[in-house]
């Protein structure tokens, strides 16, 4: 398209595509180690027709800023976090929802089937090509006040959390003081006690140092990270079949690669976390049973979720868990 | 006629902007306070952003017109000083003008994309295309003082 | 290569700096026939779309709260009873102010703001020239980032997964030797940049000499508590270092309707809109040069000069001083947060192939970009510098200069002896 159309890439004269890929994760995530590997299968596989270009550690924007990038076509892929979204997909927010999808072999198993393509046509809708799900650790909360082992123990404690309505009910009504702040600023609110604690995953509490200013760790897996693969949808339809084949499954292989590696590193990490001095807690069934149970009261207390959509998650979560 | 609307049009960009620096200095303090009774409000943080970059834009304009933007003068200095050319303003105005008609274009798209999604902000819950707006505006603003800023120029006299 | 030509001739032209920066992409994605024009207004709307920046109008407002306030007068007025002797006092109490505020606050421009809106006018007041005053404000401000916390070494150690505490404390080393070399050169300085005639004419008349000891200390103790409760509320907790900025103009605006009565509430919406307008020019240019930023992303610039120094030379002190040109002319392009994000990847393996400590490399990266707040076209400080003074920019270069050289030969020691850096982190940790 020229300038005055503003959006969609479309391929170059001689048949050539370039995609750039965004994302906000740091160049040591596995997302990015899974992108490289995802530009280089593209690349060898359409014998160099589709190039691949990889944007980590938000050097396109950031979240907000990738998914508008995505939308109009200035950027043509993403990896964006389903929290980021709520705001172009609401529906979206019901990932949002405390213990919606308690574990990582659920939360697979929910997305990647019947239930995920339902939620991924909300995506669709607003001018995207949903690739496929991916991941990015489950969060967690840690803290300097006491060791959470029940939700109780939340009480009175100023937690740092992202813009996330639901998160924000559901502390309030178990006595936590939600609190909003932008990150950089999170590591020494942490050190001067502006806030008493966050939630971010192990991941990220150890890479961005936050480990550094904290006590105590527990994994209460509150929030799984789901993200979304994302394109341009008009770029999409622009591409040759064989190439969106080739993409597609070339998108599965990203996301197995990177599920693969975070499952494997966020142990790593908790250890890291807890040789470095922090008392970290590791819940058992019983005792994360009573977090799932506290999560799930505040269900229908956000509004304007596919009622339909959450009661078949949580029936499915149910039998699976069962 | 038309420099009494730039003056009045300045009054109201000037009073804007200053009106909007003390909300945001309300914000900035009431969040401080709101945490220390435990309060959470979860649409302040953003509404303080908010107000900066409507601050940004027509403070972009305002400062059109005030002649106070931050630049390099040294070749506007030579040109006018030794080489006489005293309307060499026209020509930096020129240059604002076709930044910002650059600008409007591409700020008009982007609002028009998160008209047409339906966009909301994640904190205030309104559509994020108002945000978008503080672009427009601050554009438009801006080639209008331009504008009338090169023709009191050419014309000559105060203001 | 074309996009930042046609960036510097704009700039040349006159052209308002934010800008040049959106006009020299554009143009250049124009000639380019690409097709991303809508990153500009996107990048843009998010380059100051951060609770961060907030501190930078706040600090102006407060600052020139102060300054009509009367607060900033009799802390200068005590400053001055205390060392009455010595012409350079004012500017090395501007180079420790800085230090000080540096511990505070964790960005450079707002520590140009706030402390070059007090100490700027009271320098002029005082016979320092004025670019020479400028100059040192918009130098002595990059103490801000180099003294903890520090927004940019941050944003390093997130992208290099270093640690933040080890980080903060390897660039105090650095940090206190430039605060001693910018003390040094004023006081060097300072007899060429001095107007003695018009001190002379004036020296009997300057009460505040006259003031018994106690009574102008009693005098400024209000304006004393200003830092210890921004100091206080911080480490005690209470607020962050950006809502520090906002706590610190209620102060103000306390101090100087109720204590000092200098100034009306009616007087407010003036300052106000002073501060507001001067605020808004600088987010300006922070908003496009985010967009000009991403325009060099998607060039591959950093790439580029990563594989050109590497195929110039391995060895390790060539390498060293190859990295830190490269580091200096991005900070001359670019926003120092934007440019941290875009070459930590691209540099951060050559620092490790050379054997240099994540720590360390830091510390060169974070003192490079500060070095980058002062060398135009990108120099926010002078920016600042110029607002705070009211001077053209143009001016102030030149008396920055000497600063640059002095930070510039601190810069080739941080990068040569490890030690400097990481003898703290290495003693705590
Ligand atoms: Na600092
Ligand atoms: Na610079």
């Amino acid at each position: 398209g020229s300038p005055a159309e503003g959006g969609t890439a479309d391929a170059a004269s001689d048949g050539s595509y370039n995609i750039k890929i965004g994302f906000m994760s740091p160049n040591t995530h596995p997302w990015t180690t899974a992108a490289n590997e995802f530009a280089e299968k593209v690349q060898e596989r359409t014998e160099g027709k589709v190039s691949v270009e990889v944007y980590p550690a938000s050097t396109l924007g950031n979240g907000p800023e990738l998914l508008e990038s995505t939308q109009n076509g200035a950027v043509e892929m993403c990896i964006v976090a389903t929290m980021q979204m709520s705001s172009i997909v609401p529906q979206i927010q019901m990932l949002d929802l405390p213990y919606l999808l308690p574990t990582t072999a659920i939360a697979e198993e929910i997305l990647d089937g019947e239930l995920g393509d339902r939620l991924m046509e909300y995506v669709n809708a607003a001018g995207y090509k949903s690739m496929c799900w991916t991941d990015n650790d489950y969060r967690c909360f840690s803290n300097n006040t006491r060791p959470l082992i029940a939700p109780e123990d939340l009480n009175g404690i100023k937690m740092r959390i992202p813009e996330t309505p639901a998160l924000a009910i559901w502390l309030e009504m178990i006595g936590a003081v939600p609190t909003m702040m932008s990150a950089t600023e999170l590591y020494t609110s942490l050190q001067t006690g502006v806030v008493d604690g966050q939630d971010n995953g192990a991941m990220l509490t150890f890479s961005d140092n936050y480990y550094e200013t904290l006590k105590y760790f527990s994994n209460t897996n509150h929030l799984y990270g789901s993200s979304l693969v994302l394109m341009n949808n008009s770029y999409w339809e622009s591409l040759p079949a064989e190439y969106q084949t080739i993409i597609q499954e070339e998108c599965y292989n990203m996301r197995d690669s990177a599920r693969a590696m975070i499952a494997e590193q966020v142990d790593g990490y908790i250890q890291q976390i807890a040789d470095s001095g922090v008392e970290v807690t590791m819940l058992t069934d019983d005792q994360l049973a009573a977090w799932v149970e506290s999560g799930r009261a505040v269900y229908d207390k956000v509004d304007g979720l596919d009622e339909d959509l959450l009661n078949d998650i949580v029936a499915k979560v149910d039998e699976l868990m069962a | 006629m038309l420099r009494k609307v730039c003056r009045a049009l300045e009054e109201a960009e000037s009073l804007l902007i200053a009106v909007l620096l003390l909300v945001m200095t309300l914000f900035a303090v009431l969040q401080v306070v709101t945490r220390a009774m435990s309060i959470t409000i979860i649409w302040m943080e953003e509404a303080t952003r908010y107000c900066m970059i409507w601050l940004c834009f027509i403070g972009m304009a305002l400062a059109v017109r005030k002649h106070a933007h931050i630049c390099i003068d040294m070749v506007p200095d030579f040109i006018k000083n030794k080489l006489h050319f005293k309307h060499y303003d026209i020509v930096v105005n020129a240059l604002i003008v076709a930044f910002c008609c650059f600008f409007l274009f591409y700020a008009c798209e982007l609002t028009g994309d998160a008209m047409a999604s339906g966009q909301l902000t994640p904190g205030l819950k309104i559509p994020k295309w108002t945000m978008y707006l503080s672009m427009i505006a601050g554009s438009i603003l801006t080639i209008f003082h331009s504008v009338t800023e090169s023709a009191f120029a050419l014309k000559g006299g105060d203001d | 290569m074309l996009s930042i030509a046609l960036l510097l001739g704009f700039i040349g032209l006159g052209v308002p700096i934010g800008m040049a920066f959106a006009l020299g992409g554009i143009v250049y994605l124009t000639l380019t026939g690409s097709n991303s024009g809508i990153m500009m207004a996107q990048a843009s709307f998010g380059g100051i779309d951060s609770f961060t920046i907030l501190s930078l109008p706040f600090f102006m407002f407060a600052g020139d709260i102060m300054r009509y306030g009367g607060v900033s007068k009799r802390l200068v007025g005590f400053a001055k009873r205390c060392f009455r002797s010595s012409i350079a006092a004012l500017g090395n109490i501007t180079v420790l102010a800085c230090a000080l505020f540096g511990a505070v606050s964790g960005s450079s421009a707002a520590t140009v703001s706030a402390i070059g809106g007090i100490m700027g006018p009271e320098m002029k007041r005082n016979h320092y020239k004025s670019d020479y005053a400028a100059g040192l404000i918009s130098a002595a401000g990059f103490l801000g980032i180099l003294i903890p916390p520090s927004v940019p070494a941050v944003i390093y150690a997130c992208a290099a997964g270093a640690s933040v505490g080890k980080l903060f404390l390897a660039i105090i080393g650095p940090g206190l030797l430039t605060t001693v070399a910018f003390i040094i050169l004023n006081k060097i300085m300072i007899k060429k940049n001095y107007d003695f005639l018009a001190a002379e004419s004036e020296e009997p008349n300057d009460e505040s000499l006259e003031k018994p000891f106690l009574r102008a200390l009693l005098e400024a103790l209000p304006a004393f508590l200003m830092p210890i409760i921004i100091l206080g509320g911080i480490y005690s907790g209470k607020f962050t270092a950006t809502e520090a900025s906002a706590v610190a103009i209620v102060y103000g605006l306390f101090v100087s309707l109720f204590l000092y009565k200098e100034i009306s509430l009616r007087d407010i919406i003036p300052i106000a809109k002073e501060s507001a307008l001067t605020a808004a020019k600088i987010l300006l240019i922070m908003a496009t040069a985010t967009f000009f930023g991403r325009i060099m992303t998607l060039l591959s610039l950093p790439q580029i000069i990563a594989q050109s120094i590497t195929s110039f030379s391995d060895n390790r002190y060539v390498l060293l001083v190859l990295i830190n040109i490269v580091l200096l002319i991005l900070g001359m392009l670019m926003e120092t947060g934007a440019a941290i994000l875009l070459v930590t990847p691209i540099l951060y393996p050559i620092a490790m192939a050379i054997g240099i400590d994540p720590v360390h490399f830091g510390v060169i990266m974070t003192y490079n970009l500060a070095v980058g707040l002062i060398t135009p076209p990108m120099a926010l400080n002078l920016f600042v510098g110029s607002q705070v003074s009211g001077l053209p920019v143009a001016r102030i270069v030149k008396p920055v200069l000497p600063f640059l050289v002095v930070a510039m030969g601190v810069l080739l020691l941080v990068s040569l002896w490890p030690g400097l850096s990481m003898f703290l982190p290495n003693i705590l940790y």
